[in-house]
C-alpha cells in the first residue's frame, strides 16, 4: 500500500496515518526540547554572582544573611561550615533562622552542610533515626523548606562543586587542622566561591590565607 | 435501548445544573476543612511570583495553584473564588462520566445511572466545595480516558487530546503515574491488534502519553526553576518529595478528622467507613462533620468489577477492559503505597467504579425482566432519595439526629 492510499484509508476508518503520526511525534519532541531549553535558561539566568571574589569577616554567622542581601546574590549554592543548619522556620532568633530567611528570599537554592568531625557521630545518630533523611554517599540528604536540598557531609566528603558557591564558615566549630583542610580545598579549586564569610576566632592572617586560597582556586 | 440525541443534550444540561446546585449550596459557610483553604489560597498567590509553595507543602505538583488563580480572577478572592473551580469542574465530571459510560456501553441507562451516582456521591459533593485538587484532577483524567476511548473506537484520528488531559491531571496529582503506563500499554496493544505496530506508531504513542504529559508537568514548575534550579535538581527534588511522601504518617495532617479517620485503602470498597463527630452538639438537631464512603454503593464495586472483567473477557470488549485496567492501576497504587491514604483519595477512582456499578445494576434489572418499564425509574428514584438523605452529612448541614443515628452507627461516628 503506498502512502497516499494509506492516508485515504486512515481518513475513512478514523485511524491515524503514518504521516500524521510522524508530524505529531515531531511537534511533541520539538515542544519538549523547547520546554527543557526554556526551563534550563530560566534557572541559569536567575543565578546572581559577585563580579569579584570576596572574603568578609563577620562578627556572627547570621550576619552573612545581611551581606548576601546587600550583594544581591540569588539562586545560589551555600556551603555552610557550621554545627547547626540555622534554618528553623518560625524562630524569632535570627541566628537560628537566617538560612531559612535566605531560602525565603530566594538567595539559596541548595545547601551543603559540612559538619565538624567532632560532631559527626551525634549527627549520624540523629539523622539515622530521622525518617525524612536518606543516606547519600558518605553523608545524608534531606530537603528543607520549598524543596531546597540539604546534603549533610564531612569536610573530606565534599564533592567537587563546579559552580561558585556562597561559603559560610563558623570557625569556632572547627579545629585548626580542619580549617587547614578547608583552605586546601579552596586552593585546589575543589571548592569555588565568590563570597566567603568567616565568623569566630579566625585571625586576620588566616582570613588573608583564605582569600589567597580562594583566588588561587578561582 | 436507544435514545434520541436531543434527550442526551437535555440530560447533560439537567445533570450539570443538578450537580452544580448540589455542590454550590452554602459554599460561603464556614466548614471544618477551612484550614486548608487558607493555606492553599495563600500558596496560590505566592507560587507564580516567588516559585515558593509556602505555606502549602512543596511535595505536590503545582498546577492546582494556577487553576485556583484562574478561579479567583473570575469570581474574586473570596469563598466563591476559592471553591468555584471545584464546583464547576466537579459538576462537569458528572457529564464526563455520562459521556464516557456511553462510549463504553451502548445502553444509555448505564451512563445516566453512573452520572447520578457521582452527582450525589457524598465524598465528591463534600470535596467539590473545597479547594482540594482531587476534584479537578479527576475531571481532567476522566476526559483523558474519554478521548482515548473515542480514539480507540476510531471516532477521532489522534489521541493528542487524551495526552493533554492526562498531563493536566498528572500535573496536579502523582496518582496518575501508574495510569500513564496503562495508557501506553493499551495504546501499543491496539496498534498491534490493528497490525500497525511500526516504529513511527510506537514513537507516536510514547510521545502522546509520556512526553506530552511530561511537557505540561514540567512547565508548571517554571516559577520554582526560576529560583536558580536546573532540570537535574528538579529530578532530585522529586526524589526527595517521593521519599517524604513515603515517610509521612497520619500525625502530619492538619485536620483532626483526617488524622483520626480510616486510612487503609484496602477497606474502601469492603467496609462501611463512616467517621466524624457532631459539629454543633447539644440537641436533637445538629450539624455532623463526617468523612464517609457511600456504603451500599461502594460495597458493590468489587462484584461489579468482577462482572465487568468476566464480560470483557467473554465478549472480548477491549474498552471495558481498559476501564478495568485504569481503575486497577489507580487502586493498586493506593493499596501498595506506604503513606496513609485517606478516603477522599478514592475520588479519583469513583467515576470508573460508578460506571461498573451502574453496569452491574442495569444487568441485574434486565435479568429480572426487560418488559416492565418501571424498575429503572424506580432505581433512579431510590438512588436520588438515598443521595438526598446523605446530602446534609456531606455538606455539614443540620440534621435531626434520630434519623441519622442508625446510619452513623455503622461506622465510628461519635456524638
Amino acid at each position: 500500500m503506498n502512502e497516499k492510499q494509506e492516508r485515504g484509508n486512515a481518513r475513512q476508518s478514523g485511524t491515524i496515518g503514518k504521516r500524521r503520526e510522524v508530524l505529531e511525534f515531531s511537534a511533541i519532541i520539538i515542544g519538549f526540547m523547547v520546554v527543557a531549553a526554556l526551563l534550563t535558561y530560566a534557572g541559569y539566568s536567575h543565578r546572581r554572582f559577585l563580579p569579584e571574589p570576596r572574603v568578609q569577616r563577620i562578627s556572627a554567622p547570621h550576619d552573612a544573611a545581611a551581606l548576601w542581601t546587600e550583594q544581591h546574590v540569588q539562586g545560589r549554592v551555600l556551603i555552610l561550615f557550621d554545627r547547626q543548619l540555622n534554618a528553623e522556620k518560625g524562630s524569632s532568633r535570627q541566628e537560628d533562622s537566617y538560612v531559612f530567611q535566605a531560602i525565603q528570599t530566594r538567595i539559596i537554592r541548595k545547601i551543603y552542610h559540612v559538619i565538624p568531625d567532632a560532631f559527626w557521630k551525634d549527627v549520624c545518630l540523629s539523622l539515622g533515626q530521622n525518617r525524612f533523611a536518606a543516606r547519600s554517599g558518605a553523608g545524608f540528604r534531606m530537603a528543607a523548606h520549598e524543596g531546597v536540598p540539604v546534603m549533610i557531609i564531612r569536610v573530606k566528603d565534599i564533592p567537587c562543586i563546579r559552580e561558585k558557591a556562597l561559603i559560610s564558615i563558623n570557625s569556632d566549630c572547627w579545629s585548626d587542622p580542619e580549617l587547614g583542610l578547608i583552605v586546601q580545598q579552596l586552593r585546589e579549586g575543589r571548592l569555588r566561591s565568590d563570597l566567603i564569610t568567616i565568623s569566630g576566632r579566625i585571625s586576620e592572617l588566616d582570613a588573608q590565607g583564605v582569600q589567597h586560597a580562594m583566588e588561587a582556586g578561582v | 435501548m436507544q435514545w434520541k440525541r436531543e434527550y442526551s443534550v437535555y440530560l447533560i444540561i439537567a445533570m450539570f445544573l443538578t450537580a452544580f446546585l448540589i455542590r454550590s449550596w452554602g459554599i460561603a459557610e464556614e466548614r471544618w476543612y477551612r484550614g486548608d483553604d487558607r493555606i492553599i489560597v495563600e500558596a496560590a498567590k505566592n507560587y507564580p511570583v516567588s516559585g515558593h509553595f509556602a505555606p502549602d507543602d512543596w511535595i505536590h505538583p503545582p498546577l492546582k495553584f494556577y487553576l485556583l488563580q484562574a478561579s479567583m480572577m473570575l469570581f474574586g478572592d473570596n469563598a466563591y473564588g476559592w471553591r468555584m473551580k471545584n464546583i464547576i469542574l466537579g459538576s462537569l465530571t458528572v457529564i464526563a462520566v455520562f459521556l464516557l459510560a456511553r462510549k463504553v456501553f451502548p445502553d444509555p441507562r448505564i451512563g445516566l445511572l453512573a452520572a447520578l451516582f457521582l452527582a450525589i456521591e457524598p465524598v465528591h459533593v463534600m470535596f467539590s466545595s473545597t479547594i482540594f485538587e482531587e476534584i479537578s484532577a479527576t475531571f481532567f483524567f476522566v476526559l483523558a480516558v474519554y478521548f482515548f476511548i473515542r480514539h480507540a473506537k476510531h471516532e477521532i484520528a489522534s489521541p493528542v487530546l487524551s495526552g493533554v488531559f492526562l498531563g493536566l491531571a498528572f500535573a496536579q496529582k502523582w496518582y496518575y503515574l501508574f495510569a500513564v503506563f496503562a495508557f501506553l500499554a493499551f495504546a501499543l496493544m491496539r496498534k498491534h491488534q490493528e497490525g500497525r505496530l511500526r516504529l513511527s506508531a510506537i514513537a507516536h504513542v510514547f510521545a502522546i502519553f509520556a512526553v506530552l504529559p511530561l511537557c505540561i508537568y514540567l512547565l508548571t514548575y517554571y516559577p520554582w526553576i526560576r529560583n536558580g534550579y536546573d532540570l537535574a535538581e528538579l529530578a532530585g527534588m522529586h526524589a526527595d518529595a517521593y521519599r517524604i511522601q513515603q515517610a509521612i504518617d497520619s500525625n502530619e495532617f492538619i485536620s483532626p478528622v483526617f488524622r483520626a479517620s480510616p486510612s487503609d485503602p484496602a477497606k474502601w470498597f469492603v467496609n462501611p467507613l463512616i467517621y466524624g463527630s457532631t459539629a454543633s452538639p447539644g440537641g436533637p438537631v445538629a450539624r455532623v462533620a463526617v468523612l464517609m464512603n457511600n456504603p451500599p454503593v461502594w460495597l458493590l464495586a468489587l462484584p461489579a468489577a468482577l462482572l465487568m472483567a468476566y464480560r470483557a473477557a467473554k465478549d472480548r470488549d477491549l474498552h471495558s477492559f481498559f476501564l478495568l485496567l485504569i481503575s486497577g492501576a489507580l487502586y493498586a497504587q493506593f493499596i501498595f503505597i506506604r503513606r496513609p491514604m485517606f478516603l477522599y483519595s478514592a475520588i479519583v477512582i469513583l467515576p470508573f467504579v460508578y460506571i461498573m456499578v451502574a453496569s452491574l445494576l442495569v444487568t441485574l434489572l434486565d435479568a429480572c425482566g426487560q418488559e416492565r418499564p418501571w424498575p429503572y425509574p424506580l432505581m433512579l428514584g431510590a438512588v436520588a432519595a438515598w443521595g438526598l438523605y446523605l446530602y446534609p452529612l456531606a455538606t455539614e448541614k443540620a440534621v435531626p439526629l434520630f434519623l441519622y443515628r442508625p446510619f452513623l452507627s455503622l461506622g465510628k461516628a461519635f456524638f
